[in-house]
């Protein structure tokens, strides 16, 4: 059975058809071809399928679509683009701090939604805000390091 | 300089397997066996296949009806025969094997007909682990084969049996490495669409060897290789899980050819984890022989190695077989014997992970040298100076015929001490030990062989890649090259080899991999290899076209550097004579700026008493770890950790760095938090993220890397860097964990550094925490 | 891995919640749905029917009037009204838990993560009663009430009488839970909750919480306490407490050493050493606890 769904999306109005089994992960790929949100476990254990439910960080896999109905989803389609990436990502891309790129995206907004409440974090907190998003990859250093000089850029007075 | 590839990837346009929806597109689900061994006495499929959405329920019956052939090992005697087929048949020999395979309109209603199908099992007793694999009287996997063997295998130089008598002191341990998984976050999967009019098969694969799945793919299939393209596109990690040709991918491929559809298997993390391909898990009985000095006189190892269900095309003997010939590492070890017992069981097969074989052999060598270090009552440090090769000669050869061609080990170890700052951290050791607390210090000099060669062993692996290189009209370059990158930063690197051999800027230089319509072969990426072969048929290309440049430039009265950059105007009026204007071309000089280069160090030939140098080169890695640990607890927290690398000529340091961290990542992973653990019935224990615990940005410190390189005979002098950490972190870590212990008479002869299990260590001595103490202790602990 | 099918149905009110699961013994509650959304994908949960209680009105958030005697932590009858959808996230950060319910507030941040917390509710997680969790160990150690409305209206039960072993509470089929109350901090109440897991931010091997209230002469007046990880719910450990630290003024290493004995010997039977990591584990929180008491009543 399928039910129409009406929310916005990356600041544009979107709707689809979805059965209710369906999460917010697999309608954002297959309905709205937003693919940069990666399944990578579908269990909520990894992190790489976040995105940001009214301003907030999610885990996408975690939700029904049909929840989603009425609400404001960000997704990283909508965070820079390859000439001109945010400065998050700006940062990432200087300090290594990706090497697949398949766990990025969910770092990138997990990173955003960290510096949106913590304009100066320290290294501690930068590990615990990123401690839900698994990286196999970098072993996590360039991808610290990053956050850490992201927040430095940005400056006191965000 | 950062990556090219960057900017896609972290805006969300990166195209990973998954990402290639097209009209029309299904999906396929398998259901797979739920026992671990059991009969397959009917399935039933009537239900599943009147479901609304399904298009096909295929059994191994109607594969086989369709064409599709089985594959097999490809090894001879004394290896067992196996082949199987792309769908169990009558019989299943691990929880996850596929055995029948569903296409629907999407993942969601496949997995739903799944659930409609009807198999009968007739469930027969489990065989779970080595030990229970070679009982009397066990359950046999494979009834014909009269035992679960699957090889044993001996070698050993002459005077191995002497040496150990003769020798003054002997020590006989047991080391075990326990079942780890790659797990690369995107799991494996395939794409497949089948073209009837021109009878071609296109393959979308998330595989890191595209070239040889092809191969694999279209025997699978019975189609000849021209009619099958693969294409690998941006990779969500391989670490070698990726690695083996598997029964999915040519079942995707069949069922495409069978259905007519377009279709996707994409594998959730519950198969990733179950029905992929597990590693690592060996048991060493080691014998040594060693004299005051703490040399090594002989070292015997036997090794039993557990292959799981060993279908896997390559064969997951592999690993093992590398283990063996990698006992003495940089060890000048003048007697070396072995034998290799590999079993099969009824799990998950076994096969290749970053590290393949080595990080067991490793293992062995470094443990035994701590004995050493503990029985003489000596530095840990002075047992390895004692035995490390000696600056001359080189190469060196070993036991096991490889010629090892590494640079000044002592020199590294030198470096070594002074960064790491060994001896300070040693006083820092007694003082936290006066104070209670439990600091160890672990050492890794690792020698590992690169780019390796498995033609013997694992058919259809040469020793060569290939590289296309073309200088455009435009005067802009492409690079085509057979290797594939899962993440390491390929586009960049080649791009780099490429604008330095060539004389223009990287950002000129456009890189392509991982499609088989591009290249005539290639060899994929594994083994430490790409820089290695891959970078060295790039330079050869792009030395090759150089010359050609430089030829046309005299020839049109311009002049073009043997080295160094090109001048533009320069580039382009040669670019554009060799493409446009033939006849202002020097006589016999080809025309066009093209070539395609494949390439061979060739120093993996089988020499003339029968042993083979299995690695192109050799990279050298000494690590040294300080770590803390909580006897109450059983955590431990790395305090410092340092790498003295020689990967030969880095082209980039910081994707270097990125293979470090990474690497150290996955060691440290392994051996604290990770394992594939089974139940007694051979019920997998670990099916989601949750189970399998890797690690997390808070369970990382930085590794600090001492770059001290020198460059290989290859070509472009490179020497390869991505397992280093893989294969020097367990052993350092189980020496730095047992070190730390070591007060309280802890001994530590496996991988496993859990927490419960250095818990339970910890117990069995007999000491307790004063929870007043620990109390105290975690007071200012925000994290806990 | 996909759910099987089923019918989403968003209530407007616990009312609605309650008839539709009246209707259908296999409609399963959906409050924030990070623990459940994993079952349902792994097919290990197959309800007909997942009734959202979103927008049923459980997001109240603030203190009232106690409605019984506080057991002993006499020093305010009032208690913090939590409903059962108040996010963990809001737990964590919202100053008034922080002030009124501070355990609540310290054992918030280790759930999950900032991600999950933004989803996962109070309520979901006692009402999912995974062993492991942090919450209901908290509602135990406090002894709060926990607020059900069912077929026959609303009824309260203490949240020890809440957890019946693995994954299964004394709730009715059809009854929600809609709110926790928690008795609010005093003047001299200190709280710390401490967990240990593999890997930082993980599920924990063990975890416990405590709560004291001190006099004011500064003597351990009350103590509540209940652990997590040991056994099929949480383990109350506020006897054992007692019995030990009793009129204490000072979390003494002698005190710590005692507590830990008798919270071990409660937690006997927890495998690879959980029974000994939990009494550790009460010692840090009760020296924490101690000291925050003590802060608290300098402060006030």
């Amino acid at each position: 059975m399928s039910r129409p769904v009406r929310l916005t999306v990356n600041g544009a109005p979107a709707s689809f058809d979805v059965e209710d089994r369906t999460t917010l992960l697999d309608a954002l790929r297959d309905e709205l071809g937003l693919t940069g949100t990666h399944a990578g476990c579908e269990q909520g254990a990894c992190g790489a399928c976040s995105v940001l439910l009214d301003g907030e960080i999610v885990r996408s896999c975690l939700l029904l679509a049909v929840q989603a109905g009425g609400r404001t989803v960000t997704t990283i389609e909508a965070v820079g683009s390859p000439g001109r990436l945010h400065p998050v990502q700006e940062a990432l891309r200087r300090h290594h701090g990706l090497q697949c790129g398949y766990c990025t995206p969910g770092v990138v907004l997990t990173a955003i939604d960290l510096l949106e409440r913590v304009a100066d974090p320290d290294e501690e907190e930068v590990r615990e805000a990123l401690a839900g998003n698994l990286c196999r990859c970098t072993g996590y250093a360039g991808l610290v390091d990053a956050v850490l000089a992201a927040a430095r850029d940005a400056g006191p007075g965000r | 300089m950062p990556r090219t590839e960057d900017a896609r990837l972290l805006t969300g346009l990166g195209r990973y397997l998954a990402d290639h929806d097209v009209a029309g597109l299904h999906h396929v689900a398998f259901a797979r066996s739920t026992l671990a061994h059991a009969d397959i006495a009917g399935i039933d499929v009537a239900a599943a296949a009147t479901l609304d959405g399904v298009v096909a329920v295929v059994t191994a019956a109607d594969l086989r009806a369709a064409g599709a052939r089985p594959l097999s090992h490809r090894l001879a005697p004394p290896y067992q025969p196996l082949s199987w087929e792309l769908l169990a048949v009558d019989r299943v020999r691990h929880v996850g094997e596929p055995v029948v395979a569903v296409v629907a309109a999407s993942r969601a209603v496949a997995e739903d007909a799944v659930e409609l199908l009807d198999i009968d099992y007739r469930e027969l007793p489990p065989v779970v682990g080595p030990a229970a694999a070679m009982a009397p009287g066990a359950p046999l996997l494979y009834p014909e084969w009269g035992t679960n063997e699957f090889v044993h295998l001996e070698g050993s130089t002459a005077g191995v049996e002497e040496a150990l008598a003769a020798a003054p002191h002997r020590l006989q341990e047991s080391f075990e490495s326990h079942r780890v998984i790659g797990l690369p976050l995107e799991a494996h999967g395939a794409q497949g669409s089948w073209d009837p009019a021109r009878g071609q098969l296109t393959l979308i694969s998330s595989a890191q060897q595209p070239h040889q799945l092809r191969s694999v793919v279209a025997e699978a299939c019975g189609l000849r290789e021209a009619a099958v393209r693969v294409i690998s596109p941006d990779m969500g990690g391989g670490f070698g899980n990726k690695q083996h040709f598997t029964r999915e991918e040519c079942l995707v491929g069949m069922l495409a050819i069978m259905t007519g559809r377009p279709l996707r298997w994409s594998a959730d993390r519950t198969e990733a984890l179950t029905a992929s391909v597990h590693s690592r898990p060996q048991v060493h009985h080691v014998d040594a022989g060693f004299d005051d000095r703490g040399r090594v006189v002989a070292l015997r190892v036997a090794v039993t190695s557990d292959l799981g269900h060993p279908v896997l095309y390559f064969s997951g003997i592999g690993p093992s077989l590398v283990t063996v010939g990698a006992l003495s590492g940089g060890y000048a070890f003048p007697e070396v014997g072995w034998s290799l017992s590999a079993v099969a069981t009824t799990t998950c097969p076994v096969g290749a992970y970053r590290g393949f074989g080595q990080p067991q052999a490793h293992l062995s060598t470094e443990r035994v040298l701590d004995r050493i270090a503990q029985r003489l009552g000596v530095d840990p440090l002075d047992v390895r100076r004692a035995n490390l090769l000696p600056a001359e000669p080189r190469p060196w050869r070993t036991y096991s015929g490889g010629l090892v061609d590494c640079g000044d080990l002592h020199a590294m170890v030198d470096t070594l001490v002074a960064e790491f700052g060994y001896h300070e951290w040693r006083h820092r050791q007694a003082e936290a030990r006066s104070a209670g607390r439990h600091l160890g210090v672990g050492l890794s000099t690792l020698v590992q062989g690169t780019a390796p060669n498995q033609h013997d062993t694992a058919a259809r692996f040469g020793s060569l890649e290939t590289a296309m290189v073309t200088v455009l009209p435009d005067a802009t370059v492409t690079v085509a090259v057979g290797t594939k990158s899962q993440g390491q930063g390929h586009e960049t690197v080649f791009a780099q080899i490429a604008a330095d051999a060539l004389g223009v800027g990287p950002e000129a230089v456009t890189v392509a991999d991982g499609d088989t319509g591009r290249l005539p072969y290639g060899q994929g990426t594994w083994g430490s290899r790409s820089t290695v072969m891959g970078g060295g048929a790039v330079v050869t290309a792009c030395r090759r076209l150089r010359a050609r440049m430089a030829a046309i430039a005299a020839h049109l009265g311009l002049t073009l550097p043997e080295e160094g950059p090109v001048d533009a105007d320069v580039l382009a009026a040669v670019a554009a004579t060799a493409w446009w204007v033939q006849h202002r071309l020097p006589p016999g000089v080809e025309p066009g700026l093209s070539t395609t280069v494949t390439y061979t160090p060739g120093r993996t030939n089988p020499s003339a008493d029968g042993l083979q140098n299995h690695d192109e080169t050799y990279s050298s890695h000494m690590t040294a770890v300080a770590v803390e640990v909580d006897p109450a607890t059983g955590s431990v927290t790395v305090l410092d950790a340092l790498c003295v690398s020689d990967c030969g000529v880095v082209v980039n340091p910081t994707l270097v760095e990125g293979q470090h961290q990474g690497a150290f990542a996955q060691g440290l992973g392994n051996v604290l938090w990770e394992e594939v653990r089974y139940s007694p019935d051979g019920q997998p224990l670990c099916a989601t993220l949750l189970d399998y615990t890797i690690p997390s940005s808070l369970d990382v410190p930085r590794l600090r890397v001492v770059h001290q390189p020198t460059p290989s005979a290859t070509a472009g002098g490179f020497r390869g860097v991505g397992e280093a950490g893989l294969i020097a972190l367990p052993a350092a870590m189980v020496g730095a964990v047992e070190d730390a212990l070591s007060p309280l008479g802890v001994r530590l002869n496996s991988t496993r550094l859990h927490p419960p299990a250095i818990r339970a260590a910890v117990r069995a001595t007999g000491w307790r925490p004063d929870p007043a103490a620990w109390a105290a202790a975690g007071l200012e602990d925000r994290r806990r | 891995m996909k759910p099987a099918p089923f019918a989403w149905h968003p209530a407007g009110s616990v009312e609605e919640a309650v008839s539709v699961l009246s209707a259908d013994e296999d409609a399963k509650l959906l409050a924030g749905g990070q623990s459940l959304l994993p079952l349902l994908s792994l097919r290990l949960a197959r309800p007909t029917t997942l009734v959202d209680l979103e927008d049923a009105g459980l997001g109240v958030l603030e203190i009232a009037d106690g409605d019984r005697a506080q057991p002993a932590a006499s020093g305010d009858s009032r208690v913090l009204v939590a409903g059962a959808m108040v996010r963990q996230r809001r737990l964590e950060l919202d100053p008034l838990v922080a002030a009124t319910v501070p355990l609540l507030a310290d054992a918030a941040r280790h759930v999950g993560f900032p991600a999950t917390r933004n989803r996962g509710t109070l309520g979901g997680s006692l009402a999912h009663a995974d062993p492991v969790a942090e919450l209901p160990a908290v509602a135990v150690a406090l002894d709060a009430t926990v607020v059900a409305t069912g077929p026959r209206g609303e009824r309260r039960l203490a949240a020890s009488a809440l957890a019946d072993g693995f994954f299964a509470t004394t709730l009715e089929p059809a009854e929600v839970l809609t709110a926790v109350r928690f008795p609010a901090a005093g003047p001299g109440h200190g709280a710390a909750w401490c967990e240990w897991s593999p890997r930082l931010h993980d599920f924990p091997d063990a975890g416990v919480g405590v709560a004291v209230e001190l006099d004011g002469t500064g003597a351990l007046r009350w103590v509540g306490a209940a652990a997590c990880g040991i056994g099929g719910g949480p383990l109350p450990l506020g006897d054992e407490l007692a019995a030990t630290a009793a009129g204490a003024t000072e979390a003494t290493p002698g005190l710590l050493r005692a507590a830990a004995g008798a919270v071990t010997a409660a937690a006997r039977g927890a495998g690879d050493g959980r029974d000994e990591l939990c009494g550790l584990l009460a010692a840090r929180a009760l020296a924490q606890a101690f000291r925050r008491a003590q802060d608290r009543q300098v402060a006030s």
